[in-house]
């Protein structure tokens, strides 16, 4: 099959992938986010929170309106172009003020929910529901780039596979809305290393993002392995062929979807500087079994120029690992035991009072083979396999075991255990034949 | 809020009552050639208004033609005779017949070049890449400007246009529900083109009294649906939109009436058949539209190398 190197253009797009991949039901159902969000959570697919949702005058008459107190947002279910969303920073029971500093008292949000209703804001003037949503508090990563509006990661998912994905970021401009056309920037992220190379602001280069001094390429995105996953897995449930993800990293929840798209734009072409029509076109007569198939065959095949030179961030441990403590300026190694068993690290006392860690002033709960207990606590930062980890680890006397700290899963986020491997063979290179399909070392 | 609503209607009811009052004023004061001349000028248009109405009438492509213009179309029909219809030339035929046995020439020359301006909008977007709203209203737009004229057309268009604008600004700070406030802008408009009618008529320009109502309506019908993007799309590109729009009407206006074109098109109707053709290989081109070519200008260096 020959493969055009043609930029993807808008009548491309319509006819060959939107008329073929988005039937009518599909596309109705993703413009209209209320169905979109239920299908979502019905699927377990993180998103926003409904925290309500109103169909009826009847409904919105007899509601509580004992909202959180540190914000939540009003949304139209059909709504286009963000019109008629409403975000509030705090709410007192009877009014709030939205970020953009505004007072609401609750019978103007009645009146602007009635709107709604009427369908002032949605895409066809049709009546419309509307619902209220938990806001949603970015994770600090993404708080870096601006103050204006909420970050978001665009990703074009088509076929169980990521194609393309860019980092929007709202600017004044764009009035906090994340839509390029609109003024916002996109940043191009390369699909096997989560790594951003170009930006673009209006169709114009950008070598740093406008008011910051963060450079436009060489970002990491966070949790990029997971971001992919998720917006796959939202393609493939809602039943759109060729879709544009929405997801943005939650401080508490990590990724969660926004939104989905059936008509996604096609200026993240030049935010990556790559063409989408030759990338749809490689995989369109693939057969992707699940999400997880689809996301291998994105890092394989549009994996960017300079991918080799990334080295991964999954590390493989074998069960004794040498971890580096800190604390106030002194540092120690000790050899540490993986234990996939445990949740939580744990650490002989005997070190505690070496470094003189404070302890916390609540004791937490272990439970283990020997029955539960009650355990001290201590703030601990290590060194582990190159990773820096900062974590709580429960105190206990190990005078009479082999290992003076054991790691435990809560610390093991991001790592693989080979039981296989001591960590001298490591060390020496050696692979064991029969394992080294786990092995995604780099090739330099 | 309640007291407050009282309160406007209040003021309207005093405003409608106390009419009488301001009624008896203004009359004279209007400094308009109409009203204030002879009452017996009043009623019946001069002479010279006379013979512009019977120009502006004959000039009305959308009406039915005079019995002169019908002898002309009839004339032209000698030029290319058709006894013996066959595969090639049924279609003149039948245009002909229906000419002779009473079928107005002027709304077969419309049927005949809406495809035309179809396909000119098709090539437009697909080709060119220039957005329009929708394809219907350009067509309309053009279709409408031969019923009033340019000038009254571009008269009563700004006129619409600019009271929508307004109607919409004053109705986005009144919380009321979404019908009524259709309602309260299609008054406004209705005033503003009343106002532009009495005052094209005080000025003398007559095209515009002549108006039948459709052409109005489907000017109102346009304007809403440019607010309405102005709305939903913010006003820049509402702005691009409508110009393009307005571009495309007025070309289709000029297809529409340039004489040369309209004799042809009467002559040889199987002309058309040609768009048949022509849009199978517009709707299979997916290459880059002529502004994509700009918008994609650094990608494409970078992606054919």
């Amino acid at each position: 099959m020959s493969v055009s190197n043609q930029v993807l253009g808008m009548n491309a797009r319509n006819f060959l992938y939107l008329n073929r991949y988005n039937k009518g039901r599909a596309k109705f159902a993703a413009d209209d986010k209320l169905t979109t969000k239920k299908l979502f959570i019905k699927n377990n697919i993180p998103t926003a929170t409904i925290i309500q949702a109103f169909a009826t005058r009847k409904g919105l008459k007899n509601y509580s309106w004992d909202l959180p107190k540190e914000g939540f947002a009003i949304k139209p279910a059909r709504g286009y172009g963000g019109e008629g969303i409403l975000v509030f920073k705090n709410w007192d029971g009877l009014s709030g003020t939205t970020i953009s500093s505004r007072a609401y008292t609750l019978k103007q949000i009645k009146s602007h929910i009635l709107d709604i209703f009427d369908g002032i804001y949605s895409l066809q003037s049709i009546p419309d529901k509307a619902y209220i949503e938990g806001r949603i508090v970015p994770h600090r990563f993404f708080k870096k780039f601006g103050s204006m509006g909420l970050p978001d990661i665009r990703i074009i998912v088509f076929n169980k596979i990521p194609i393309m994905a860019m980092l929007r970021i709202p600017t004044e401009e764009s009035h906090g809305r994340a839509n390029l056309h609109q003024g916002a920037i996109g940043v191009g992220i390369g699909l096997r290393t989560g790594i951003t190379k170009y930006a673009i602001l209006r169709n114009k280069y950008l070598k740093f993002i406008p008011g910051t001094k963060i450079k436009t390429s060489g970002i990491k995105i966070p949790n990029w392995e997971e971001i992919m996953l998720l917006a796959t897995r939202a393609q493939i449930v809602s039943g759109l062929g060729f879709a544009g993800v929405d997801i943005v990293v939650e401080k508490k929840r990590g990724p969660i979807v926004l939104e989905i798209n059936a008509r996604p734009g096609l200026s993240i072409q030049n935010a990556n500087l790559a063409s989408l029509r030759e990338r749809l076109e490689r995989v369109e007569a693939l057969n992707v079994p699940n999400a997880e198939r689809g996301v291998e065959i994105a890092r394989s095949i549009f994996a960017e120029k300079f991918s080799h030179k990334v080295k991964e961030e999954r590390k493989i441990l074998s069960v004794i690992e040498p971890v580096t403590i800190f604390f106030n300026g002194k540092s120690g190694e000790y050899k540490a035991k993986i234990d996939t068993g445990a949740y939580r690290s744990s650490i002989d006392k005997s070190i505690v009072e070496e470094f003189g860690f404070h302890l916390l002033p609540d004791n937490i709960h272990v439970s283990s083979a020997s029955g539960g207990g009650v355990r001290p606590a201590i703030k601990l930062e290590f060194n582990l396999g190159g990773k820096k980890i900062s974590t709580i680890a429960s105190v206990a006397d190990r005078s009479h075991l082999q290992f003076p700290i054991i790691i435990g899963r809560r610390d093991l986020k991001g790592f693989y255990v080979n039981p296989l491997l001591s960590h001298e063979q490591k060390s020496s290179r050696f692979v064991d034949q029969d394992d080294h399909y786990e092995y995604d070392l780099p090739e330099e | 809020m309640k007291r407050k609503i009282f309160a406007l209607f209040l003021a309207t009811f005093s405003v409608v009552f106390s009419g009488q009052s301001f009624a008896q004023i203004p009359i004279n004061v209007l400094p308009t050639p109409l009203i204030s001349t002879e009452s017996g000028e009043l009623a019946t248009p001069s002479a010279e208004q006379q013979k512009e109405l019977e120009k502006r009438k004959e000039e009305d492509l959308t009406k039915p033609e005079e019995e002169k213009a019908k002898k002309e179309f009839l004339a032209l029909f000698s030029k290319r005779q058709i006894n013996d219809p066959g595969l090639t030339d049924f279609m003149g035929f039948f245009v002909q017949y229906a000419v002779r046995n009473g079928i107005p020439a002027n709304t077969i020359i419309l049927i005949l070049l809406l495809p035309f301006l179809a396909t000119m909008v098709v090539f437009v977007r697909n080709i060119l890449g220039f957005p329009t709203l929708e394809m219907l209203v350009p067509i309309a737009l053009a279709i409408t400007l031969v019923a009033t004229g340019p000038e009254a057309g571009a008269i009563l268009l700004s006129t619409i246009l600019l009271a929508s604008i307004i109607a919409r600004y004053i109705l986005k700070r009144i919380r009321i529900m979404q019908l009524p406030k259709m309602a309260i802008s299609m008054l406004i408009v209705s005033v503003f083109v009343f106002v532009s009618l009495v005052t094209s008529a005080s000025f003398g320009l007559i095209s515009i009294t002549q108006l039948s109502f459709f052409p109005v309506l489907l000017l109102i019908l346009l304007s809403d649906k440019i607010v309405g993007l102005q709305l939903s799309r913010g006003t820049k590109p509402a702005i691009v939109v409508t110009f393009f729009t307005l571009l495309l009407g007025s070309i289709g206006y000029a297809i529409l009436s340039i004489e040369f074109i309209r004799g042809y098109i009467l002559l040889y109707p199987e002309i058309i058949l040609v768009l048949l053709p022509l849009n199978i290989v517009l709707g299979r081109y997916f290459g880059l539209r002529l502004t994509e070519y700009k918008r994609f200008a650094e990608l494409r260096r970078y992606v054919s190398q």
